[in-house]
């Protein structure tokens, strides 16, 4: 880079050849696939550029470890007046990965025991096994194969097969499932993921307990759920757990039976939505809003139903104890909507910042909501509403645990509060 | 199961301070398409139990009263808040609000209405059982009208899994040969014949559990068509013709004119 003159970006610039090392399994012609928008390069910003992508979609393979992108000037014999060399130096994934991980969902901690084989078939493709055991009589299955397809759509087919069984004590049953599901996923405009999917699912509900009240006992038995799924995401937050700006936003529409096959029958939209707002002195304002409806009076049970109510959704009640309730268990309803507004802020004394103020947050909130069986509009216009105040923890920004103290403002007769100190720890939250 | 001792325990505890609810319901399968000779037989048993006490109820049918049973067993008696299954246990029940059809007998006879009670349940319900799922020709039947209110592939899966499962239950009877199971109702039914001899009823001079008892597995069995394998069972039963005379007499006694 000697000379003021040498601008590289403008320079006109040649790829002459690509080059991959330590490629072992991965067959040549998806190599050739991500990186064949190189040789079409006019100038070295163009050379970068395209680089990052091949990178990118590389990486996106599933089959490295690591991925490190040389450019050198070409010296080969064939070499072009501004012609340059790009490298790509591997590391591939070994043949067979596997290992025991804790998973942390719904208040439950779970322990999962996996085996990968990853790119198995050299272009990307990996088979997957998995079984779980959780700390509340929970277990579970599946075996998952999986295969990407290069290019701009991200898109990737997914086929799996498996079984779960846990305990809902707040619905008085227990439910085993087993299904197949088939699944494509791509990306529309930037940022915008769908996922298209059906799904076969075979749902076997017991009693959980002596004292089942008559209302979920008549829903025990076996029923067959067969499914169309749409879920369309966008997702410009900074962080899953503790985010400062961006929104997400998720779309979810549910087709089951009809002409599907089954004897499970329904239509189901669902919206979740988030906003976080930056302001002064490191506060965060995060606004959140969900709502889902479902068609009343056709053929479904309650474990297609929705719920609300828990230490991570509408704080300040029971785990599912919000909407219609029978005997102390929770029958669900058909249309919701809850709201959440969290004003986050980081621990008083700034010690901790940047290390373990990084994963804790102070928050004081407002949540509220309401559930329904059909769309009963003065229920719906009569919202359950809690505030409180509390510490999150974000544990490696995939799960988060709350512990608060929150107050129930207003709530219908039925509904199961549970005002002080709660505890939370999940995925998703409210 | 324990906690289906605790559930009886514990209705007959708490039931016994409520009456009888007006509206008790009897959930069972689908009599027409779905439900199996041992379940049309011990719900028509509950049912004339019931009229024999006075006790009003509504049957209702439903596909999956196998699930809403607590006991797996069917029918199912819904009275207020309490849910019990099984002829026994629910006539513990009504026994625990003051109604009791066999108070009147001494307690020899009551021991014999027990041995009595007792060998005609382990009988025939272990008969109807293997003449509905361990027979191939009657397992052939009975897989269709299982199945046949789930959608495929459970309407396959369903009866395949609960074949199994009644094999394991009943046990010996799994691996006997059609003539020996014959030969146990045949001599069940003639050492309830000589009991009844010329009386009315089995036991004193009102019917009693037992006879409801004896009525729905001899009604259900007489009335088997003719070509399925409980026929064989049928063409025992009319020998008998006491046995007969006892079904007719609790049909137009209690069930004027609702029974085909």
């Amino acid at each position: 880079m000697d000379g003021d003159q040498f601008f590289p970006g403008v320079q006109p610039a040649r790829v002459d050849k690509v080059h991959f090392e330590n490629v072992g399994r991965t067959k040549n012609d998806v190599l050739a696939k991500a990186v064949q928008t190189l040789m079409d390069c006019t100038t070295f910003t163009e050379i970068l550029l395209k680089c990052a992508e091949a990178r990118r979609q590389l990486d996106q393979l599933g089959a490295f470890k690591r991925i490190d992108v040389e450019i050198q000037t070409s010296k080969s014999p064939g070499a072009t007046e501004h012609g340059y060399e790009v490298i790509f130096d591997v590391e591939e994934k070994k043949t067979i990965s596997g290992g025991v991980n804790g998973l942390v969902a719904n208040n439950e901690g779970t322990m999962v025991m996996g085996a990968q084989l990853p790119n198995v078939g050299g272009r990307g493709e990996f088979i997957q096994a998995q079984v779980q055991y959780g700390t509340k009589h929970s277990s579970g299955f599946n075996i998952t194969a999986s295969k990407p397809f290069l290019g701009k759509r991200n898109s990737r087919f997914t086929v799996a097969a498996y079984e779960e069984a846990a305990d809902y004590p707040w619905n008085a049953f227990r439910e085993r499932i087993r299904g197949v599901l088939a699944e494509y996923s791509f990306r529309s405009l930037p940022s915008i993921d769908h996922s298209l999917r059906w799904e076969g699912v075979w749902r076997e509900l017991n009693p959980l307990g002596i004292t089942v009240p008559f209302p979920v006992r008549e829903q025990m038995g076996h029923s067959l759920k067969s499914a169309l799924k749409h879920i369309m995401t966008i997702d410009t937050t900074d962080n899953p757990v503790l985010p400062t700006e961006g929104f997400s936003l998720r779309v979810c529409s549910e087709v089951a039976g009809h002409n599907l096959g089954g004897d499970i029958r329904f239509v189901k939209n669902e919206l979740e939505h988030q906003m976080n707002f930056s302001l002064f002195n490191d506060l965060v304002l995060q606004l959140t809003a969900n709502a889902g409806h479902m068609t009343p009076n056709e053929q479904h049970n309650i474990s297609d139903k929705f719920f609300l109510g828990g230490p991570l959704g509408l704080r300040g009640f029971k785990l599912r104890g919000v909407g219609p309730q029978c005997e102390g268990a929770s029958l669900g309803g058909t249309t919701y909507w809850s709201t959440g507004c969290h004003l986050y802020s980081p621990l008083p004394f700034r010690r901790g910042h940047g290390y373990i103020g990084e994963y804790l947050r102070l928050h004081g909130f407002v949540t509220a909501g309401s559930l329904s069986e059909g769309v009963d509009s003065a229920k719906l216009q009569d919202p359950s509403v809690s505030a409180g105040l509390g510490v999150v923890l974000s544990l490696g920004h995939q799960v988060r645990i709350e512990l608060n103290y929150a107050v129930p403002l207003r709530h219908q007769r039925s509904d199961r509060t549970n005002s002080g100190l709660q505890f939370g720890m999940g995925m998703a939250f409210l | 199961m324990g906690t289906t001792l605790l559930q009886e325990a514990w209705a007959v505890e708490v039931g016994s301070r409520e009456p009888w609810a007006e509206d008790s319901k009897l959930y069972q399968p689908i009599e027409e398409t779905q439900a199996q000779c041992n379940e049309k037989a011990q719900s028509l048993a509950v049912q004339s139990y019931l009229r024999m006490c006075g006790l009003d109820h509504v049957v209702e049918q439903r596909p999956n009263a196998e699930f809403i049973s607590p006991t797996g067993s069917v029918p199912v008696l819904q009275c207020g808040s309490f849910v019990l299954a099984d002829l026994d246990s629910i006539v513990g029940f009504v026994a625990s609000k003051g109604i009791c059809l066999t108070s009147n007998l001494s307690a020899a006879e009551n021991a014999d209405h027990a041995a009595y009670f007792s060998l005609v349940q382990t009988v025939f319900d272990n008969a109807e059982l293997y003449f509905s799922w361990v027979v191939p020709n009657g397992y052939e039947v009975t897989w269709k009208r299982y199945g046949s209110v789930y959608p495929w592939p459970l309407s396959d899966i369903l009866p395949w899994s609960k074949r199994r499962a009644v094999k394991r239950a009943i046990k010996d009877w799994a691996d006997k040969q059609e003539r020996d199971v014959l030969e146990e109702i045949d001599s069940c039914l003639f050492a309830l014949s000589e009991r009844l001899a010329e009386r009315e009823w089995f036991f004193g001079s009102k019917p009693t559990e037992l006879d409801a008892l004896v009525f729905g597995h001899l009604y259900v069995l007489a009335g088997e068509s003719d070509g399925t394998p409980g026929s064989k069972v049928s063409s025992l039963i009319r020998k008998y013709d006491n046995l007969m005379n006892i079904c007719s007499r609790v049909k137009n006694t209690y069930f004027k004119g609702s029974l085909t």
